[in-house]
């Protein structure tokens, strides 16, 4: 007996799914062509009209969106309602300096709430659990994300955001949650401070833990499991697209579902933006037909996967998607916060008197992502004072912590410590073990 | 009157003083004077040597970061309280000292040289001498 929250959407057979995606795509199509400048543009661009788009059977007509997308049309742009009607918005990490700028019309609440719900209701949670999110409330999707899902089963949520460990843990002890949202190295972070303090698993109430937002290895799931004495389950969204809740894994635990009637899949080949068979590596691809603020269409997520073709045993007809297997882009996830060398590099190149060359170090310590800049001491920048050249270091790390939103080490080095090769410079050396 | 003296920044790790030792070694550069100054992450070496300029571009040249610091050597007799003089001059007026350190000018003289870093050396070293200092001339050092 596998936990489904709604029976009636989540196994819908697939002819009815395909008709319902149909219809809903091509009332998105028309909406966005007439709403959203940028997309009427990019439509024209490539010849097509909102009539051509009859079924899903048509979708790959319909041009692709990128980040860029995002970032040329920053903040509002994409938007395909009136201002009035948001209700909510939100962002994330941009590949520069700007952020990604998401936006919600009440309706698109309610979907988020739906496929959060469906999120962990697939892990067996209902009104009478008690839900912890720790992931960070604010801009980031994350918390306010896991906090719908979890008032929309009607569960008591805690929004415990993130930080301050020893409190999340007191928290934990004595509200007795009964499911956890985090990273998961957030879990082992939870696990090892109640390792030091000799709080056992068996003083918690968790029954399962939903993690996601970075990478993490079946090693990982193993770990949480053993020393939290709880079920894990992966799960998959971006802000983009609506935020967490676009997948997530069932109690079969052999793939997470797509929440199909929402989010189109797709599996594209990046260099030529051509579908890959079932089963094989690609770029995930996906399209909004739902969502009334931003809906975007065939989103280019640079998320590495593969589609599983064979029905799931627990009954749900939607597909399903493997673990994410990397990222075809150089965007790092640290400590769950996207960052992209390029924002690191347009902080660089804006200081004055700091070249441009520098290096990522990206290491887990302690269950804890770290990320050092190094950055090189040029002659125009050297002075013969170390109190201005620790200013200067402490100068370039708070501008790299402004655009990055989290904290990072900075260093200062000779410039043969950066090694240079012909042609493009080796800029992130990750030292930390993410995939299988 | 005042002293090429060459600051290279050095990373706190084992083994970065040689990267500058190593360069002189194999040049034939003598050194004079020798100093660093050390924080968690990095140095400073601070250097007077008899070949400033060819220094300077064989250690760039190594892939380390270089920079040409004037600074004033004032040359102390080997009795008690001349130190204690040249900072009275100093204090009198007004001139702040970034940092100092010894300078032996030949083994076997019993006179020593402060290297002293001011902000405007130029000034300094004239208030200096008009004290009746003496001070490291150029022509003591470089051999270039």
């Amino acid at each position: 007996m596998y936990s489904i929250y709604n029976p009636e959407a989540e196994t819908m057979p697939r002819d009815k799914l395909r008709e319902l995606q149909s219809e809903r795509l091509v009332k998105t199509v028309k909406h966005v062509y007439q709403n959203v400048p940028a997309y009427r543009k990019k439509f024209d661009e490539a010849g097509v009209r909102p009539e051509d788009i009859k079924s899903v059977d048509d979708l790959t007509k319909l041009p692709f969106t990128y980040k860029q997308d995002l970032r040329d049309n920053y903040p509002f742009g994409l938007f395909a309602v009136p201002m009035d009607d948001i209700v909510r918005i939100h962002a994330s990490s941009g590949t520069t300096g700007k952020q990604t700028v998401v936006g919600y019309t009440r309706n698109d609440l309610k979907v988020w709430g739906e496929v959060m719900a469906r999120t962990i209701g697939a892990g067996g949670v209902t009104k009478k659990d008690i839900g912890h999110i720790s992931y960070g409330y604010g801009l980031f999707t994350g918390g306010l994300g896991g906090h719908l899902g979890s008032e929309t089963i009607g569960c008591a949520t805690i929004p415990a955001s993130t930080g301050n460990t020893a409190r999340q843990v007191t928290i934990l002890v004595d509200f007795k949650p009964t499911f956890l949202l985090c990273t998961p190295s957030y879990a082992l972070t939870i696990a090892e401070y109640m390792a030091e303090h000799g709080i056992t698993k068996e003083q918690l109430s968790l029954r399962c833990g939903f993690f996601g937002a970075e990478p993490w290895t079946r090693g990982m799931q193993q770990e949480i499991e053993n020393r939290l004495g709880i079920e894990c389950f992966d799960i998959y969204g971006l802000s983009e697209i609506i935020g967490p809740g676009v997948a997530y894994e069932c109690q079969a635990h052999e793939g997470l579902h797509v929440a199909e009637d929402h989010f189109i899949l797709e599996v594209i080949d990046p260099s030529t933006g051509k579908p890959v068979p079932d089963g094989e590596r690609g770029e995930l691809v996906f399209t909004c037909i739902t969502k009334e603020a931003l809906p975007l269409i065939r989103y280019r997520t640079h998320d590495v996967g593969y589609k599983l073709p064979e029905p799931c045993k627990c009954g749900r007809t939607h597909a399903r998607i493997s673990k994410i297997l990397g990222r075809s882009d150089d965007m790092l996830i640290i400590r769950g916060v996207n960052v992209f060398p390029s924002q690191i590099e347009s902080v660089l190149t804006t200081l004055e008197g700091i070249a441009p060359h520098y290096q990522l170090l990206v290491d887990r310590v302690n269950n804890r992502d770290t990320l050092t800049v190094l950055v090189e001491m040029t002659e125009d920048n050297f002075t013969d004072e170390v109190r201005k050249i620790e200013a200067m270091a402490a100068r370039v790390r708070k501008e790299i912590e402004n655009v990055l939103g989290i904290s990072v080490d900075v260093r200062l080095v000779a410039p043969k410590t950066i090694t240079r090769f012909e042609g493009k410079a080796v800029r992130i050396i990750d030292k930390r073990k993410l995939h299988d | 009157m005042t002293i090429k003296q060459l600051s290279i920044f050095v990373e706190n790790r084992v083994g970065a003083l040689l990267d500058v030792t190593s360069v002189l070694r194999e040049n034939q550069i003598d050194m004079r004077a020798f100093s660093v100054a050390e924080t968690t992450d990095f140095g400073i070496v601070r250097l007077i040597v008899n070949k400033p300029g060819k220094a300077r571009e064989l250690l760039r040249a190594s892939g380390l970061t270089v920079i040409e610091t004037p600074v004033i050597g004032v040359l102390l007799e080997d009795t008690p309280g001349t130190f204690h003089s040249v900072l009275e001059t100093l204090f009198k007026a007004r001139i702040s000292i970034e940092y100092t350190y010894a300078f032996a000018k030949n083994s076997g003289s019993r006179k020593a040289y402060m290297m002293i870093r001011v902000e405007d050396p130029e000034k300094t070293a004239k208030i200096l001498q008009e004290a009746g200092f003496t001070l490291l001339s150029p022509g003591d050092v470089y051999e270039e």
